[in-house]
């Protein structure tokens, strides 16, 4: 094992991790929400210049908290991608520029596989294991074999599932982002509305989310037009069973097809307490293993990204100095970037 | 003193090793959209060609924009690390200063794209113009008027020869306390916030926000009969679930808005409106560029047509929809509260 240090600024939060042996010593994050906010949205230049803003002062107060010096370190390691270009361009930068001072493997990283592997601060990856990936740009069914081996069986055909969250919390009159609001409303309403299931098509473990929001927004439409009022809370509760339905029925089918011992949750959407519930009641008795990410990991940070770095360091998973951003990178291609 | 030199505001890759004013090693080329691959792996090569320990380094200098946003970006983050890293001195220098021909009077340009350019004028250890943005018309009349000044910087692009490049001489000179960063930890860039002239100002377009409508309700008392109401208003902000409110801003001030309805196959524009003064600019054009990229990027249902009303008399408005593909469709008598009728008009998205 080895002391690493980590950058992650794929989006709109600045974050430095420093672990040594596993074990996290320093975990800053900056976010940018508070500015972001104004705009209803990330906007791509602004999160640019912050990130460039807040760089060096995460990077001095990981040490400040680490108690670790430069010098000392064993790897850099930073998010290659994906992400918003501009963004991922000082993280990297400023990885390299520390690789090259001090002579440091500079290990790459990507931001998924972070959420997957932060699970590994609270419990141990078992394989076969099948991940599953929900958040406000991916809704992904991730098989793994063994560590740092994804292969994707499943992905949304359209939008993702936060997405649909924050679609639906507009047309419902609720804050962005949509993921919360809805989660609370739910919980107060009743399954009452008829929304249809979508048929995702030839992908057997595919996800469309496209079809539910259009059926929301016309059953809002037409109750509108009839000058009947919108039940918020069993609006709310009838979507987020259908949404969170498909993930969980998604989930179990090909957790059973590929006979995984380990399901794990990760993304933004883990967060929603409904998945979390109907996945722990659908694995009972199942004999499969279910890993409930906390939920300081379900935002991004750096302690994820050094987490696989950790595993990257071990295979000797270095990259050159002439490392460059990919802000579509594939989560299958984490280990084949460097053959 | 020993000390690295950085710029990549423009599309070189510029990167050099100084001990004083000798130079020990440098690297520099055209690297547009590639100096976030080459210039960590540079600046290792300029130490290695120098065989210099990177730990023996004493101070870090840097052009600090303005210039091209993510190549500023990109200097400055390495810049930034290396005196973080180092516990170094930190020095940075305007991007166009470092193009100036010491001691001679030099403007100082740099592209700036939509027929503008960065714009400095320096002489000797003076600044002559503050660093701002000038439309290519403005700098080409400065020129004019100031024949004896040096022209510095790459300037095909204004049709006149490009001087040399030699960023490293000044950047010796800028070793002072003048150009020296105090808190190099939250160092960041001059983006040079837009001097928007009347001939090429820069519009935004974005959604509209709560704290935008004491300005949209100017723009209403002084363009309909009768305004909005703040309570209206708000509701089409943040109510009303149909509704794309967008505002479009010059140098930070809401000069105009629009406030339209995506309802199944069809958009209706329920109101748009620019300030007089910043009429016949471009703006009208953006906020209803606005409606068709939403009408576009909608998903559920695809986006036939756009409709809307206006008042019969209301002739420049008329001719601008006509302009933009609108086509009257009917009169509907009496539409407004004050008796007048209203043009009902309507444009085709699809089929071209």
């Amino acid at each position: 094992m080895a002391k690493i240090l980590a950058i992650e600024s794929s989006c709109d939060e600045t974050a430095v991790a420093i672990t040594d042996d596993g074990k996290l010593l320093a975990n800053v994050v900056a976010t940018q929400i508070a500015v972001h906010e104004k705009f209803g949205g990330v906007m791509p230049e602004i999160a640019s210049r912050l990130h460039l803003e807040n760089i060096t002062v995460c990077l001095q107060q990981a040490l400040d908290e680490s108690k670790i010096r430069l010098e000392d370190l064993d790897a850099i390691a930073v998010t290659r991608g994906p992400g918003l270009i501009g963004c991922l361009h000082v993280g990297l930068q400023a990885a390299k520029t520390l690789a090259m001072v001090y002579d440091k493997p500079l290990i790459p990283v990507h931001h998924l596989a972070g959420h997957i592997y932060a699970n590994e601060y609270i419990g141990t990856l078992k394989f076969p294991l099948l991940c599953v990936v929900v958040s406000g740009g991916n809704t992904e069914l991730v098989y793994m074999k063994g560590h740092m081996d994804f292969e994707i069986i499943g992905q949304t055909k359209d939008d993702a599932v936060g997405e649909c969250f924050d679609k639906v919390a507009r047309v419902l009159g609720l804050p962005y982002p949509g993921g919360l609001p809805i989660d609370q409303h739910a919980k107060l309403g009743k399954h009452t509305y008829n929304l249809p299931h979508p048929n995702a098509g030839d992908g057997k473990y595919d996800f469309s989310y496209s079809g539910l929001k259009t059926a929301v927004i016309n059953l809002a439409n037409s109750l509108k037009m009839k000058g009947e009022a919108i039940n918020v809370d069993d609006m709310a509760r009838s979507f987020q069973d259908v949404a969170i339905g498909m993930v969980v029925d998604n989930a179990m089918k090909a957790a059973k097809d590929y006979h995984v011992v380990q399901i794990v949750l990760a993304g933004g959407v883990s967060a929603n307490s409904y998945l979390r519930e109907q996945m722990k009641r659908r694995v009972e008795g199942t004999g499969i293993d279910l890993v409930v990410p906390p939920l300081w990991c379900t935002t991004d940070n750096a302690a994820m990204i050094a987490k696989v770095a950790e595993h990257l360091y071990e295979r000797k998973y270095f990259a050159p100095l002439s490392l460059g951003v990919d802000p579509n990178w594939k989560i299958d291609e984490q280990l084949t970037l460097l053959k | 003193m020993l000390w690295l030199g950085i710029d990549t505001s423009d599309k070189n890759l510029f990167v050099c090793l100084y001990r004083d004013n000798e130079c020990l090693a440098l690297t520099c080329y055209e690297a547009w959209q590639r100096q976030s691959e080459y210039l960590v792996e540079d600046v290792e090569k300029v130490f290695a060609s120098a065989k210099v320990k990177k730990t023996d380094l004493q101070a870090v200098i840097a052009a600090k924009g303005p210039g091209s946003y993510t190549g500023v970006r990109i200097g400055l983050t390495v810049a930034k690390t290396l005196s973080f890293a180092l516990k170094l001195p930190l020095f940075l220098v305007s991007s166009l200063e470092i193009l100036q021909q010491y001691p001679k009077p030099s403007i100082c340009l740099s592209n700036a794209r939509s027929k503008r350019s960065y714009f400095g004028v320096y002489e000797g250890g003076k600044v002559l113009v503050e660093d701002c943005i000038k439309t290519n018309d403005e700098v080409r009349a400065y020129i004019a008027e100031h024949p004896e000044y040096v022209l510095c910087g790459d300037i095909a692009y204004l049709g006149y020869d490009s001087s040399a490049y030699l960023p490293a001489e000044n950047f010796y000179r800028c070793l002072d306390d003048a150009h020296r960063c105090n808190e190099p930890l939250s160092a960041s860039p001059v983006y040079l916030k837009d001097d928007y002239g009347t001939t090429n100002m820069k519009t935004i377009v974005r959604k509209s926000i709560p704290s935008d409508i004491s300005r949209i309700l100017e723009i209403e008392e002084a363009c309909f009969v009768p305004p909005y109401d703040e309570k209206t208003l708000l509701y089409e902000l943040t109510g009303n679930p149909f509704s794309h409110v967008y505002s479009a801003l010059v140098d930070g001030e809401v000069v105009g808005y629009i406030d339209f309805m995506i309802t199944f196959n069809s958009a209706t524009i329920n109101r748009i409106a620019v300030k007089e003064e910043f009429r016949r600019k471009g703006v009208g054009n953006l906020l209803l560029g606005q409606v068709i990229k939403d009408c576009e990027a909608e998903k559920d249902e695809e986006v036939e047509y756009l409709t809307l009303e206006v008042r019969a008399s209301n002739e420049k408005a008329i001719r601008f929809y006509k302009k933009h593909k609108f086509q009257d469709v009917t009169v509907k008598k009496g539409y407004y509260d004050d008796g007048e009728d209203a043009i009902y008009m309507t444009r085709c998205l699809i089929h071209g």
